[in-house]
């Protein structure tokens, strides 16, 4: 597959790699050559210099042959125009990244596609949305729903005095199976676990399971359900705002800006939250935004290392749940192996959309899975393909990838060894690194 | 800390997936010895029971070690590549010499080691000194060889295993690709190998097509074609092309050795583009410029000493003279030696220029003369206007500090390494002259000979220490230096 990716900031260097390593063609543009040298001599890729609104550039890069274009520079509207361009010189679909809200109303969207931008991807709304779930799901690391909720695949860390800890998996599945492990995180790698795994605490379990029944799921895992009224927010940056508008009306916010322009900004875009001026970092500035009372700490300050440093020191003060925002990839292995509730990341976010749109351009699921080394995709079962009828115990099924759950008619359930796949199936999979593309192809 | 990265052993170097991927380069090296025991069963010749055992063994070791080896992390970093890279060439040399040794006219380990290292660096210096009495089937394989370094050996393989179509791959490309900077023709590297390989057969194809039509069978054509695009160098008589008396051999030859010469990057980029590309290429240009350079100053070195003996004297004879030396071939179309000192103090230059880089040549590379050239004048500039600024650039691209540096670091380490070569043939007793010619000829892959290793001579010569200096030399100036040397830093074996 040949996809073009204009802009090598954060996300479109990420995007790069990581298609790269998925066996894809992939051409990058930006101006700056700088960014460009290392990915080039490093990666397996095309590195093209230059800008892309120019038209030659884009020839260069022979948009007009490929299947995806992506915009991922800074500004909305060069990526708009750029997909544009490149949709009228040929490229199959244009994705282009956007970041003002307006922008992905669906009537908006529409006139979007007029202009030749199929889908526009918002990565802070995304990512707003995220923080927002993993609030109101606060035992969980990681909550991530599909079809409308009734099926949910979490992340639990598994407490030492749970009941299931230090059993087999295969003793977990002769019991009334309402849950199944996907994958288990346990130090600094992710697994995906057989019969002879035993859960450990501290291990971080991935789980599909029905909504019906998650109450009983954390009683397993040793953890207790509780509500989120009162949460303390450091830097007030877009994807705060965001968050600030979608957020349900139970919860009260308290942000901490240090920059004074922007929290004038902030207060008068949300009036219902309290806004502090001050540096995030300081005890003094934590206690006037009310630290003893808050019950959830996020921290999306630019720098991740003080997002790290700062929930953890919530976490000592008694801050039940805290999210942190991790923007550098080798700092995001290491974050999700402290003690922090949830670790976010807006470029892993943008690229596992974009794989879902890959693999299937009908549907754009804003909510996906995104570790450190893990994707999770739905894939659908086609008539003619030869997992259709079989029982999943009898397939052989990559290493890499593992079935996590099925949506069969409008109902969802739980994936076992004697589920059997039927065409017209949509299978949730989670996929370790480079299990993207056998994943199609196992569905193919 | 080491678990902080997605592979806790991902810093130490990956012999696992070396020695596998070696394995895999046997078997494919083993499908190339095909072709010569088909040459001797056609020429019923008893040599094809070597190459059939050797064939065997080469597979069979080549499977099994394919077979046997499970890497658990197939990544390639850097330092692996660039291991793999020098190792690989070693191995080949290694198989490859064993035809030479069990043949009807054998030679022994140090003179097959020189042969088949000489083979695939395209240098084409021979240790044989009689080449006429081989049967086909080595003078096959001697030429095969040359075509399959030519372009390389991993870039070859690149193209045949699907499993290094990978960012690991690419360090492997970076190891063995010539010139300052390696410029890619596709997003996969896969896909650059395969438009690579897929130019140079159709060039020789057409140039075994076209060799045909003069007065030299098939088996010859088959033979100069191998070695002529690949600017080897080997030949199936001890005369070399001088034995044709044919000037349209000649000149089909100097065609073929100057396309050789030419970066096949762009080729393929001008074929897709537009033909006026070449034209604006900046070292393609100095390329022509030099030629016309060496012909003027050869020519009335002949005209001068009253070497004129017809009009091939002064046309074609020094034209192939100066692209066979320039593009690093080493063909030899007649007693060039006789025509004077100038003449042959003029091809250490020539050997020391080589041709452009991207293409199937050795030598330092016109590309990074090019640069040290106009840096030299912007700097010569920057004297006179200390704050002048300009952009040393080729090819129409900038030339940062950086890669600057490399260039100036390589000029120096390929200059020092001739010199080296030169001094250790002094040491063992050759005359000055004959021993930097040598040496010459050996770093920068040519292959002429000049003196005692000259157009009735050959390197065996040399003494069993001296064939194994050479060799390594060879090598090094094959994988331009830099690869090779980084295996001698203690750094590099550390984690």
């Amino acid at each position: 597959m040949r996809i073009t990716i204009v802009g090598a900031g954060s996300i479109g260097t990420h995007l790069a790699k990581y298609l790269s390593g998925e066996q894809m063609d992939i051409f990058i543009i930006d101006k700056d050559p700088q960014k460009l040298a290392l990915l080039d001599s490093e990666h397996n890729l095309m590195a093209i210099e230059g800008d892309a609104t120019e038209f030659s550039t884009l020839r260069q890069a022979d948009v007009g042959n490929c299947e995806l274009f992506i915009a991922v520079t800074d500004t909305s509207e060069r990526n708009i125009v750029v997909c544009g361009v490149a949709k009228s010189m040929g490229a199959r679909m244009t994705v282009a990244r956007v970041d003002r809200p307006d922008y992905i109303e669906p009537h908006n969207l529409r006139v979007l596609a007029t202009m030749g931008v199929d889908k526009a991807i918002f990565p802070e709304y995304i990512l707003a949305n995220g923080i927002i779930d993993s609030l109101r799901h606060p035992w969980t690391r990681n909550w991530f729903e599909f079809d409308r909720g009734r099926m949910t695949l979490m992340g639990i860390r598994l407490e030492a005095d749970a009941p299931i800890s230090g059993t087999y998996l295969r003793d977990l599945a002769s019991n009334d199976r309402f849950f199944h492990v996907v994958a288990i995180r346990r130090r600094f790698t992710t697994i995906i676990p057989n019969g002879d795994c035993m859960l450990m605490p501290d291990d971080v379990l991935f789980v599909t399971t029905t909504a019906s029944r998650q109450s009983e799921l954390a009683r397993l895992t040793g953890k207790k359900m509780f509500d989120i009224h009162r949460v303390l927010v450091a830097g007030g940056g877009k994807t705060v705002e965001m968050m600030l508008g979608l957020a349900p009306k139970g919860l009260h916010f308290t942000v901490i800006e240090s920059n004074a322009a922007r929290a004038e900004e902030l207060i008068r875009k949300c009036p219902n939250c309290d806004v502090i001026v001050g540096e995030a970092g300081e005890i003094d500035v934590l206690e006037e935004a009310g630290v003893n009372k808050a019950d959830a700490f996020v921290a999306m300050t630019g720098t991740s290392e003080g997002n790290i440093l700062s929930c953890l020191t919530a976490k000592d003060i008694g801050i039940r749940k805290t999210v942190a925002h991790v923007g550098q990839q080798h700092l995001l292995q290491m974050a999700e192996a402290f003690n922090i509730g949830t670790i976010v990341n807006k470029q892993r976010l943008m690229a596992n959309t974009i794989f879902q749109l890959m693999i299937d351009s009908g549907s754009l699921s804003s909510k996906c899975l995104a570790l450190s080394d893990a994707e999770m995709v739905r894939l659908a079962v086609h008539n003619d393909s030869k997992i259709a009828g079989k029982i999943v115990r009898e397939l052989k099924i990559p290493r890499e990838i593992t079935l996590a759950g099925i949506i069969r008619g409008g109902r969802s359930q739980v994936v076992t060894g004697q589920t059997m796949l039927k065409a017209g199936d949509h299978v949730l999979v989670v996929c370790l690194q480079g299990g993207l593309r056998k994943a199609k192809n196992f569905f193919n | 800390m080491k678990y902080l990265f997605a592979h806790p052993q991902s810093n130490a170097i990956n012999f696992a997936m070396i020695t596998r991927i070696l394995g895999q380069m046997m078997m494919v090296e083993a499908a190339f010895m095909m072709l010569p025991l088909v040459v001797c069963v056609l020429y019923g010749e008893e040599d094809w029971k070597p190459f059939a055992l050797i064939a065997s063994i080469t597979l069979v070791t080549g499977a099994a070690i394919n077979y046997l080896t499970h890497p658990r992390n197939r990544l390639l970093r850097r330092r692996d590549g660039m291991l793999l890279a020098s190792v690989a060439w070693i191995v080949f040399s290694l198989f490859g010499m064993l035809p030479f040794m069990l043949c009807q006219t054998p030679l022994n380990v140090h003179e097959a080691f020189f042969e088949a290292m000489s083979g695939f660096t395209t240098t084409g210096a021979t240790v044989i000194r009689d080449v006429e009495q081989c049967s086909h089937g080595i003078l096959m394989w001697r030429s095969l060889t040359q075509w399959i370094g030519g372009l390389g050996i991993i870039l070859f393989t690149l193209t045949f295993i699907p499993a290094l179509n990978n960012s690991g791959s690419l360090m492997l490309f970076h190891a063995e690709a010539t010139g300052i900077t390696h410029e890619k023709l596709a997003a996969r590297i896969s896909h650059t190998a395969k438009l690579l390989w897929g130019l140079y057969t159709v060039l020789t194809i057409l140039l075994i097509a076209l060799l045909c039509c003069g007065p030299i069978g098939l088996f010859e054509s088959v033979c100069h074609a191998f070695t002529c695009i690949s600017t080897g160098g080997f030949s199936t008589h001890n005369l070399g092309i001088a034995v044709y008396h044919s000037p349209y051999i000649k000149f089909i030859l100097v065609l073929f050795m100057f396309i050789g010469g030419v970066s096949f990057g762009l080729i393929i980029l001008a074929y897709r583009n537009s033909w006026r590309e070449v034209w604006r290429n900046d070292v393609f240009r100095f390329y022509l410029g030099t030629i016309a350079f060496f012909y003027v100053l050869v020519v009335a070195s002949i005209v001068y000493r009253g070497h004129y003996t017809g009009w091939e004297s002064v046309t074609i004879d020094p034209l192939f003279h100066i692209v066979s030396a320039l593009t690093s071939t080493g063909f030899s179309a007649g007693n060039w030696e006789g025509w004077g000192i100038l003449v042959l103090t003029l091809t250490f230059f020539m050997m020391y220029v080589g041709a452009c880089a991207g293409s199937t040549t050795g030598g330092a590379k016109i590309d990074r003369l090019v640069y040290l050239l106009k840096n030299f004048t912007f700097v010569v500039r920057r004297y006179v206007r200390p704050r002048l600024l300009a952009s040393v650039d080729v090819n129409g691209q900038h030339v940062n500090a950086e890669r600057g540096s490399e260039v100036s670091a390589f000029i120096f380490i390929y200059t020092t390494l001739i010199v080296f070569g030169g001094v250790v043939l002094v040491a063992q007793g050759f005359p000055i002259v004959d021993a930097f010619f040598s040496s010459f000829s050996c770093v920068s892959n040519n292959g002429l000979g000049a003196g005692i290793t000259g157009i009735t001579g050959s390197y065996d010569f040399l003494p069993a220490s001296g064939k194994w200096v050479m060799s390594l030399l060879m090598l090094a100036g094959r994988l331009e230096i830099i690869t090779l040397i980084t295996l001698i830093l203690p750094s590099f074996w550390r984690n």
